[in-house]
């Protein structure tokens, strides 16, 4: 199975939102990391067919999406960077109509809801109204809804904003064991969860395609270009003019920098190992 | 079983049904694409991309046109798309494996290949409305009529098609038709 | 000299006969027969069922997306319980057509029904809703429909039931014409406004004033003596009415 994206542009009367972007996923979990305003969601609105391309097609095995119509969103699953319900409802209310809008109705859609509130936590909370529900519990009623027709493809916008760590832990779980034989997609801006979760990652920035890689190979090429130093605050405050800077953690006497560079910088440093934020730091200039 | 009925349960969801459906008119639909285009690899992707077409589309086929025009048009379409979206990007060089013939040693089998690479030539330079044209009217013997079904264009534009096309042919495999 | 397509109405010359079975000869390479059945699972796993009014599944999911069961018992209750009162209030009081309670009443499933999908509707929950095998806007439509005929089968009903100075069949005609076109007017104002509260007092003004108008002296009787004929066309043109609003009304909040 292999959704392509060729070409494909989006226009919002003169502002142009997503430029020219080709990519082709295969099975597997792909993250999809920017800024905000870097055109991921409207991306994503044209891979789910809630948006049309201005230029371009988004394609499922050669055959567009468009044409495919209720097939493709057979295999599709999708979540919402905004998760609308009906605040009236239970979490099993509300599962139970979205399963229908899915075609799965009766016993099999009972059968289904009581296994996805278990996963995701809130077999306890099915019978309450999700007007009362936290963001983080909102979050977990969107991705129990994306699995219910067991989706062969999974575009997931922000699907870990609002959770807690041990929240974040489970997702993570729970997209790996669903990767096999499935299409993932997820965008999102918290770059340490991509980087145990997804095995390529499309970068993106204004609207367009800066760089697309598997993880492993985007953290060798950075090899040698992330140091560790602990400086004084005036020569951190000198150097973020300067130099992409990573994280940083305030520790006594100074500040613990991560700096991102070609060449080692002018001061008493050591190089470290990169992780996935250093790219996004390199690309963005620590504009996570 | 009857075709007819093949359609019916295939449009009822019978697995069995659609995969025989597929199966039946894989070898038309690829030689369709084959002839149009040339090009093993790619006839290959476009005709599994009509069978998923056909079967996403299924429920919308009416018992009132044969089904093998139905097919057809859906692969007369896809055709013309193909065309329009590799106008837009270069298409990557791919070499037919049935065209890479080793020339054999003897003098009349070499002709014969010979003869065999001119006229897909002749067909490749064809514009490809008039070689869709002779394809199905030649090699798939569908009418003119059913061509129009299939195309969506006017019968009388169709013969037309066919007319150019074949002189066409004649001129450039003068020296083999005498 | 050949006339143009002669090869149709004459056949090919022998030279073109030639070229014709060049043409069939020329060989096509075989595909091998996995590669065929991967072809045939491959495309054989789009197969979706139909979304029509010949699929049960769809059906299934229409009145599986009513809001429960207490959305349709809520609107009887309410339907029911105005009946009762107003009755009580009219054998106790007042010298008045029951069933002119029943025609001003019989809106009010419909309308009730349209004013409890706008409280619920959320436009982030529609981007959602696109996304899913079913199209929202014709489950949406089935619900209308779903929604109307129970309307239907609750002003038969209750007209069985209430007391009566004319024939049956005009007087439900009457009732179905109020149902249609207060249905096709409540779907005009949902799709321009897309607020409840317009709904709400077109409900509270209607009932009222419908009741108030056809208890006025000889109105009602001057309604019974148009033929049936004329009363059935008259709902027949409102559930015209009411089936082009449903399309118009779909379409625009689910564009």
């Amino acid at each position: 199975m292999e959704l392509s994206v060729r070409n494909v542009t989006k226009d919002f009367g003169g502002k142009r939102a997503v430029d020219h972007v080709s990519f082709t996923l295969s099975c597997g979990v792909y993250g999809l990391l920017g800024p905000n305003g870097a055109g991921k969601t409207t991306l994503m609105k044209m891979l789910v067919d809630i948006l049309t391309p201005s230029e371009g097609e988004v394609l499922l095995d050669g055959v567009n999406i468009r044409e495919l119509g209720a097939a493709y969103r057979d295999k599709l699953g999708y979540m919402p960077q905004e998760i609308g319900v009906y605040k009236n409802f239970s979490a099993q209310k509300f599962l139970k109509y979205i399963a229908a809008l899915k075609g799965i109705t009766g016993r099999a859609a009972d059968k289904k809801i009581d296994g996805l509130l278990d996963l995701v936590g809130l077999r306890d909370a099915g019978r309450k109204k999700l007007g009362g529900f936290s963001g983080g519990m909102l979050r977990r009623v969107g991705i129990a809804q994306t699995l219910l027709n067991d989706p062969k493809i999974l575009i997931l916008d922000e699907p870990t904003a609002g959770l807690d760590p041990q929240e974040r832990i489970r997702f993570r779980n729970i997209i790996s064991e669903l990767s096999e034989n499935r299409i993932v997609l997820l965008s999102t801006h918290i770059v340490s969860d991509m980087e145990f979760i997804a095995g390529e990652v499309i970068i993106m920035r204004e609207g367009g395609i800066l760089k697309t890689g598997a993880i492993d190979h985007l953290l060798r090429k950075m090899e040698g270009k992330v140091w560790s130093a602990l400086v004084s605050h005036e020569e951190f405050h000198r150097m973020k003019g300067q130099y992409a800077i990573g994280n940083m953690v305030q520790k006594n006497g100074g500040v613990e920098i991560r700096v991102i560079g070609p060449q080692k910088p002018p001061l008493a440093c050591e190089p470290v190992k990169p992780i996935l934020e250093d790219v996004f730091s390199y690309y963005f200039g620590g504009d996570v | 079983m009857e075709e007819s009925k093949l359609v019916k349960r295939a449009q009822k969801g019978d697995r069995d049904a659609m995969e025989a459906l597929i199966g039946g008119y894989y070898p038309l639909v690829f030689a369709y694409f084959y002839k149009n285009t040339g090009r093993y690899h790619q006839s290959k992707d476009l005709t599994q991309e009509v069978f998923i077409k056909m079967i996403s589309g299924l429920s919308g086929y009416r018992p009132r046109a044969a089904f093998k025009s139905w097919l057809f048009a859906i692969a007369s379409n896809h055709l013309k798309n193909h065309y329009r979206s590799a106008s837009r990007r270069p298409e990557p060089a791919e070499l037919s494996e049935a065209l890479q013939e080793v020339l054999p040693a003897d003098s009349r089998e070499i002709s014969r290949a010979e003869l065999r690479q001119d006229i897909r030539a002749a067909l490749e330079k064809l514009p490809p409305e008039q070689r869709e044209a002779v394809v199905l009217r030649f090699y798939h013997d569908f009418t003119p009529r059913e061509i129009a079904e299939v195309t969506g264009v006017k019968e009388a534009a169709i013969k037309s098609r066919i007319r150019y096309g074949l002189d066409k042919l004649k001129k450039e495999l003068e020296g083999y038709a005498e | 000299m050949r006339r143009k397509n002669d090869i149709i109405s004459q056949g090919p010359s022998k030279e073109e006969q030639k070229i014709i079975a060049w043409l069939r000869k020329e060989p096509v390479p075989e595909v091998p027969q996995e590669e065929v059945q991967t072809v045939c699972r491959t495309a054989a796993a789009y197969y979706t069922r139909p979304q029509g009014a010949g699929d049960a599944g769809f059906w299934l999911a229409a009145l599986s997306c009513l809001t429960g069961g207490t959305a349709l018992l809520w609107i009887l209750a309410a339907f029911l319980l105005g009946s009762c009162a107003a009755l009580s209030a009219l054998t106790g009081s007042l010298e008045a057509e029951p069933f002119a309670l029943l025609i001003a009443l019989s809106p009010v499933p419909m309308l009730s029904f349209a004013i409890r999908e706008l409280q619920y509707r959320d436009s982030s929950l529609v981007q959602l809703e696109k996304t899913c095998k079913y199209s929202p806007d014709k489950i949406y439509f089935a619900r209308l429909w779903i929604g109307m005929a129970f309307n239907m089968l609750f002003v038969a009903l209750a007209g069985t039931a209430f007391p009566r100075s004319g024939p049956l069949l005009k007087l439900l005609f009457l009732a179905f014409t109020a149902m249609f076109l207060m249905g096709a007017a409540a779907l005009a104002v949902m799709s321009f406004l897309e607020s409840a509260l317009p709904l709400s007092l077109m409900l509270a003004a209607w009932v009222p004033g419908a009741f108030w108008l056809l208890c006025q002296d000889g109105v009602l009787d001057l309604l019974m003596g148009v033929g049936t004929g004329i009363l059935a066309a008259g709902a027949a043109a409102g559930l015209g009415l009411f089936a082009a609003a449903a399309v118009k009304t779909t379409k625009r909040l689910y564009a």
